[in-house]
């Protein structure tokens, strides 16, 4: 039995720390990684993960499968549990949250110790050398460790969005992922939505989405192009401001989005970066380039073939209709 | 004016980022080099495309011909004829690696000594503009 009740309706469950870790090892992601994710701290992780905390909410655990890229069912502990393992997390709020307990979860109380001899004079002057000599090779370990790793996989994302698009129409912006080696990496990756536009559409399909931010959670192996699109309503005109991070999964390192950040509302077809009212040849094999797999279905390139084909296109705002010349 | 410039700036950027884009992957893959012949069989023109391996994305094969020509047909079908009738483009989507064959049907048969063709695709890797032209064969 790995899921329980609790009197505020909040489904727990037993989950198996040992195997947590082993995964989240496996697949080369940090405890930082992993909290991110599950949007709680690092050290609610470790606590996971040596089976301080073996009962988590189940919306956790939910989260921690999916960070893990596995089934909730591989993080359950389906074992029998030793007495006294079997207390609910207290899950500690992040530094910069306020300290306000969840409904039917007990406050985090400290935890009581149990009466033991005192540990010095269980191993003796020997296994204080030991630990001493421990601690010493650690700490070696932990400084070469902490040397810049010549293997370690840095990502860069570039945003390309177009100079211009046309408000009520849906406008594409394309993040790609460039990435040196060929090593499996976890990302998240996040972006801000600018102030009035809504999301249109993803690809690949969005990991999470609040209020003006989608994320994906993700592992690429070579360099991707992710995609999506947002639409303002026909009467807005302005700039559109973009915004991103992404947190490599295996380094923990955050990174800014680089590339185009900004779009302003006009008459001009996204795909006509020129704006001389005309889809070039250039233009549309760009445009090919950029849209490849499902992307092609979100947007309506038959309709960008058109404007190639034809002599240019003009926009008609009231119409909101293009008008492509024969 | 200020606008303008903006613009223009903003576009200089998007094109800019795109050609960086592609710096960025560039290493993954190296185009091998794309060839076209073109021939010519009385009223028939016949555009043959190598396409590079990895092939690019998309590719427009173009036949140019002097003013005055009508084209009477094409194979394949779908293609682009500016207003005039002096150039036939094709837009071909995920080309594969090999060979393409485009054909135009012209009138009257004596200009198609005179008409040239090319082919133009975005090279792999590095987003470069890559134009060839035709050798007459």
């Amino acid at each position: 039995m790995s899921e329980s009740g609790y009197p505020s309706g909040q489904v727990m469950i037993k989950i198996d720390g040992a195997r947590i870790k082993a995964i989240r090892e496996a697949r080369g992601l940090t405890q930082l990684y992993i909290a991110t994710v599950v949007d709680v701290t690092t050290d609610t992780v470790s606590r996971w993960e040596n089976k301080r905390y073996p009962s988590i909410k189940k919306e956790n655990g939910l989260k921690l499968a999916h960070a893990l890229e596995v089934e909730l069912e591989e993080i359950l502990d389906t074992g029998n549990d030793a007495p006294g393992e079997t207390g609910p997390e207290p899950e500690p709020p992040k530094p910069e949250q306020t300290a306000t307990p969840e409904p039917g979860v007990a406050a985090a109380q400290p935890e009581p110790e149990p009466a033991r001899k005192r540990w010095y004079d269980k191993i003796g002057h020997f296994g204080i050398l030991l630990i001493t000599a421990g601690l010493l090779g650690g700490g070696i370990l932990l400084y070469s460790g902490l040397k810049p790793n010549p293997e370690a996989v840095e990502l860069s994302v570039t945003r390309i969005v177009a100079p211009h698009f046309i408000a009520g129409q849906p406008l594409p912006v394309f993040l790609h992922i460039d990435k040196a080696t060929g090593k499996p990496v976890s990302i998240i990756l996040k972006e801000v939505l600018p102030p009035g536009c809504r999301l249109n559409a993803a690809v690949p399909p969005l990991s999470g989405s609040s209020a003006g931010e989608i994320k994906w959670l993700t592992k690429v192996t070579e360099p991707t192009f992710f995609f999506y699109t947002v639409i303002t309503d026909p009467s807005y005109s302005g700039d559109l401001s973009f915004a991103g991070i992404v947190k490599n999964g295996l380094t923990g390192d955050t990174a800014a989005i680089a590339g185009d950040v900004k779009t302003v509302s006009g008459l001009h077809h996204w795909g006509d970066t020129d704006g001389d009212n005309r889809i070039s040849d250039e233009e549309i094999l760009m445009v090919y380039d950029l849209l490849s797999g499902d992307t092609g279905q979100i947007i309506d390139i038959d309709q960008l073939e058109e404007m190639w084909l034809g002599d240019g296109y003009v926009w008609d705002p009231d119409r909101q209709t293009y008008t492509i010349m024969e | 004016m200020v606008m303008t410039n903006s613009r223009t700036t903003a576009r200089l950027l998007f094109v800019a980022s795109l050609g960086l884009l592609f710096a960025l992957s560039a290493g993954t893959a190296i185009a091998g080099p794309g060839k076209a012949t073109l021939s010519t069989n009385k009223d028939q023109l016949h555009l043959s495309v190598t396409v590079p391996k990895p092939a690019p994305s998309s590719l427009i094969a173009q036949l140019k011909l002097t003013a005055g020509t009508t084209i009477i047909s094409t194979s394949p079908h779908t293609a682009k004829i500016d207003a005039g009738g002096s150039v036939v483009k094709w837009l071909v989507k995920n080309p594969p690696p090999g060979t393409i064959n485009f054909t135009a049907v012209i009138s009257p048969p004596a200009n198609a000594a005179s008409a040239s063709g090319s082919v133009t695709y975005r090279k792999p890797g590095d987003g470069t503009l890559v134009k060839i032209t035709a050798e007459n064969n």
